[in-house]
């Protein structure tokens, strides 16, 4: 199966710091893939390379033309209502208001926000507002899906119920997925495959071979974490021994 | 034990003193801050009227020279009765709402040219500086060889002041409109005229607003000096006819309308902005 995302020899330096180092990635069709990396590891930059929103990286970034971007802020223009957002920008083949309406109530139906269709954004929850930015991606139908911390903003519960949105909305879909983050049980959680970015490149990139539904506890998910956390060069341990 | 008894035993024993903290917000709240806005507001101006009226009346004020707020109301009547107030005020507020409604035509434009393009802004933002240097009745004899001493002078005085300051303050907007916004716009291949009608222009009607309103003061100043131009009619002239004649109620009535119009600009704005930024405030009334 061909890659739907190929990049090669991506570079892409800040000053004299160099972010991108001949970075390398393939993402198949339908595939989750979770980006770790610690904070300033260039997991952003990336992203970001891939949305077409940086002018200065160079090297391939092959990619579907039909993308839409989640980021961390929901990004919501808050002069206009939730449907308004979720349509914003949506080419319907002319000025056919009605169907694109039907299609942006259909978007936050599946995000399960149906009764807050008329909402001005300032008065949504920070969640509520994450989701409709969700359907607003969504509603396009895009072939892939880019992901900048999405959840980074969102208390843990809501984060929770956030995780079974997303892979409904997945398994539902089936486009090819980059979320980018930097927490290591949602990666888990989430993705088929999950990649580390260090050093400006992949430095780790293995598949979660666990059965759905996924949770914490689950044989061989500690052993991941464990391993995933060792690669970011991070302690989960708080406190020191004890001296008797 | 009531609150009062748990306060009370605090201060007896050793540890912190403790306090009913919601009944302290509650005594803060005396006459001044229970009275309604609206009518706080209007104190300022009553001071103002209530001095004048006391000045006059005690003769601290000469009243030939500073006849009391009553002679001034009575005139008023009076010019009002015979149609004179109406035509003077009408002639200088179909000045001034011509001069605006150019001047924000002119302002927008040139602000969406020079707060999109680096073209624009490099061919246009200096020159609107040079123009908001040079005070307006600098212009006025260069004006009146170029259109004459007709309505053509007048109104681009006031047009001008208006225009440069829609311009500043909208530029401004534009520029400073979130930077987030128009990335995710761009990420979702949103055409150049969306992005401007529904994320630059919204974004920058905040400023638009502010420039509206020093506009609408720029309007009504320009405005003495253009009715300084060969009228007979306005305000302006109605005022120096009075100065001629040593009709000093006369002087203070127009001074009065002044401040009336100023107000009424002002309350104009406010009303455009809770209609046009209700988003702001959350309210959910207005489509």
């Amino acid at each position: 199966m061909d890659p739907v995302v190929t990049i090669r020899g991506l570079r892409r330096n800040f000053g004299s710091q160099q972010v991108l180092d001949d970075f390398e990635l393939d993402i198949a069709d339908g595939e989750f893939v979770a980006m770790l990396g610690r904070s300033g590891s260039g997991k952003s930059t990336l992203l970001r390379a891939i949305a077409g929103l940086d002018e200065h990286v160079t090297g391939s970034v092959i990619a579907p033309r039909s993308r839409a971007v989640v980021f961390q802020s929901p990004r919501l223009l808050p002069w206009r209502r939730a449907l308004a957002n979720v349509t914003f920008a949506l080419a319907d083949g002319g000025p056919d208001s009605l169907a694109r309406d039907a299609r942006g109530r259909a978007a936050l139906a599946e995000v399960g926000l149906s009764d807050k269709v008329r909402s001005w954004p300032l008065l949504l929850s920070g969640g509520e507002a994450q989701r409709v930015s969700l359907a607003r991606a969504l509603v396009r139908e895009p072939d892939l899906l880019l992901l900048d911390e999405p959840f980074g903003a969102l208390d843990a519960l809501t984060r929770l119920k956030m995780y079974r949105l997303l892979h409904d909305l997945w398994s539902r879909r089936h486009m090819a997925v980059l979320h980018v983050t930097h927490d290591v049980d949602e990666a888990i959680l989430l993705a088929d495959r999950v990649v580390v970015l260090s050093g400006g490149r992949v430095s780790l990139d293995r598949p979660v071979n666990l059965p759905f539904p996924r949770s914490r506890g689950d044989d061989g998910f500690d052993d991941l974490r464990r391993t995933l956390l060792a690669e970011l060069g991070v302690r989960e341990e708080v406190g020191h021994e004890q001296s008797s | 034990m009531t609150t009062a008894e748990i306060v009370a035993k605090s201060a007896a024993r050793p540890g912190p003193d403790l306090i009913e903290v919601v009944a302290e917000h509650r005594a803060r709240r005396g006459l001044w801050t229970r009275t309604p806005r609206a009518v706080r507001r209007m104190v300022g101006p009553g001071v103002i009227l209530a001095a004048w009226a006391v000045g006059a009346a005690t003769e601290w004020l000469d009243p030939d020279l500073f006849p009391p707020p009553s002679q001034v109301a009575a005139t008023a009547w009076r010019l009002l009765g015979d149609g004179e107030l109406a035509t003077h005020v009408a002639a200088s507020a179909t000045r001034v709402l011509t001069g605006t409604v150019l001047g924000i035509l002119i302002g927008v434009a040139l602000a969406v040219v020079a707060g999109l393009t680096r073209t624009g802004e490099d061919l246009l933002d200096w020159t609107m500086q040079v123009f908001k240097a040079v005070p307006n009745f600098a212009l006025t004899p260069l004006l009146i060889i170029w259109m004459g001493i007709g309505e053509g002078p007048k109104i681009v005085l006031i047009t001008t002041g208006v225009a440069i300051a829609i311009y500043i303050n909208t530029y401004a907007g534009i520029r400073g409109v979130d930077r987030q916004l128009v990335e995710m716009a761009q990420t979702l291949k949103a055409p150049r005229g969306t992005l401007i009608t529904q994320v630059i222009l919204p974004g920058a009607m905040p400023n638009f607003l502010v420039g509206l309103r020093l506009g609408l003061s720029s309007a009504w100043l320009s405005l003495i000096f253009a009715e300084m131009i060969n009228t007979t009619k306005g305000i302006g002239y109605l005022m120096s006819r009075a100065q001629t004649n040593l009709q000093f109620d006369i002087s203070l009535l127009v001074i009065v309308i002044y401040a009336i119009a100023g107000l009424l600009s002002y309350a104009f704005v406010r009303v455009l902005e809770r209609l046009l930024l209700s988003w702001r405030n959350g309210f959910d009334g207005v489509a």
